[in-house]
């Protein structure tokens, strides 16, 4: 990872991949004050990148039951998360997305059950209002962990405790 | 089509102006003013405007159809009409050739060949059908913010200049690390106000 003293030239994949490492500590569950625990998981597919433009390299890991090891071997060639499946709880409802790191793009989000998919006319402003909450919610779910993250990486804790962790991590 | 049901896509905006205080009479005014129309006698490659979330058909949004609680979804349609390149050079070629056979010469000026090329290229417009895309919005004009439903760069800058010649605010893109537009370059126009 990045010392904070350097630029980070693409935040979002600089914080997806700090997100990877946190899905698989502490059983995925990162605390977000206000929020309470969060759980993380990534899942089936994820997309390393270095560079950019003409003089990028990818390495693209999936499959249903991948452990994404080949893509931990691209993290220590410098490689950084430009997208992943990620499926996130809080409380008891869960979403499932593809997130693109550099937009901070949604794409293809399962939302939370809803109980009530009738096709009931009545229903219907309720449902849709319903959705788009879900929608904000995940988005602003992300928004939050990127704060978390944005803020670790200012601080001192970051080069003393998570750069060497993380290292640790990838090294595994 | 994902906000209303299936899985959604989207990318998120932050809305930069200020409403008018007459913010509903004046959307209901916009949209339909700034919807879809067909194509009239002079296609042209790209048309686009305004329509219902629910019916693509639908660019008169009786009853106030786009409002959903403090929300407003709607939709972006953009129809184009594609001329394959190599069409248009043919075509091109077949006039530039009559051209010189009715008119006894032998070669074209460079004005003259653009011309042909222009008017075969409006013929082809007229009898090529358009191809219609749609792409779901939800404006929540209170709260600053729009969730457009596609990830294309080519539609979302379509979307974003229709935005602003519709109702005269400017779209930013969000990220969390320049979550406020007042940093970005680009500063926005005055709004209506009074």
């Amino acid at each position: 990872m990045e010392t904070k003293e350097k630029n980070i030239v693409f935040p979002g994949r600089e914080f997806l991949t700090w997100l990877w490492f946190k899905s698989e500590e502490r059983n995925g569950s990162v605390m977000i004050p206000g929020l309470g625990d969060v759980e993380i998981m990534f899942v089936r597919r994820i997309v390393l990148e270095s560079g950019e433009g003409e003089y990028s390299e990818t390495v693209v890991c999936s499959g249903l039951h991948a452990d994404l090891s080949e893509g931990k071997a691209a993290l220590r060639t410098g490689k950084k998360v430009r997208e992943a499946r990620v499926k996130i709880g809080v409380g008891s409802s869960e979403w499932e997305f593809t997130f693109k790191a550099d937009g901070f793009f949604f794409q293809s989000m399962t939302l939370p059950a809803n109980p009530d998919e009738s096709d009931d006319e009545a229903d219907k402003e309720a449902r849709v209002l319903d959705r788009i909450g879900c929608m904000e919610k995940a988005a602003d779910t992300m928004g939050r962990l990127f704060s978390l993250f944005s803020q670790l990486r200012d601080s001192e804790t970051w080069t003393a405790t998570e750069v060497p962790h993380m290292e640790a991590w990838m090294s595994r | 089509m994902g906000f209303l049901k299936g899985s959604a896509t989207f990318r998120r905006y932050r809305v930069v102006g200020d409403l008018p205080p007459n913010f509903n009479n004046v959307f209901d005014d916009r949209i339909k003013l700034h919807a879809f129309r067909e194509m009239t006698a002079e296609p042209a490659e790209k048309n686009l405007g305004w329509t219902s979330i629910e019916n693509i058909l639908d660019n008169n949004f009786e009853y106030a159809n786009y409002r959903y609680g403090e929300f407003l979804l709607f939709a972006l349609r953009v129809d184009r009409i594609i001329l394959p390149p190599s069409l248009l050079r043919v075509r091109t070629m077949e006039a530039e050739q009559q051209y010189l056979r009715e008119k006894g010469l032998k070669k074209l000026f460079r004005e003259q060949r653009q011309d042909l090329r222009e008017n075969v290229r409006r013929a082809l417009l007229k009898s090529t059908p358009p191809v219609p895309s749609w792409y779901e919005v939800c404006w929540a004009p209170f709260q600053e913010w729009v969730l457009f439903g596609s990830l294309s760069e080519k539609a979302a800058e379509d979307f974003e200049k229709q935005f602003k010649a519709t109702f005269s605010l400017q779209l930013v893109p969000y990220t969390p690390w320049n979550p406020d537009p007042a940093t970005t370059p680009e500063q926005p126009e005055q709004s209506p106000r009074g």
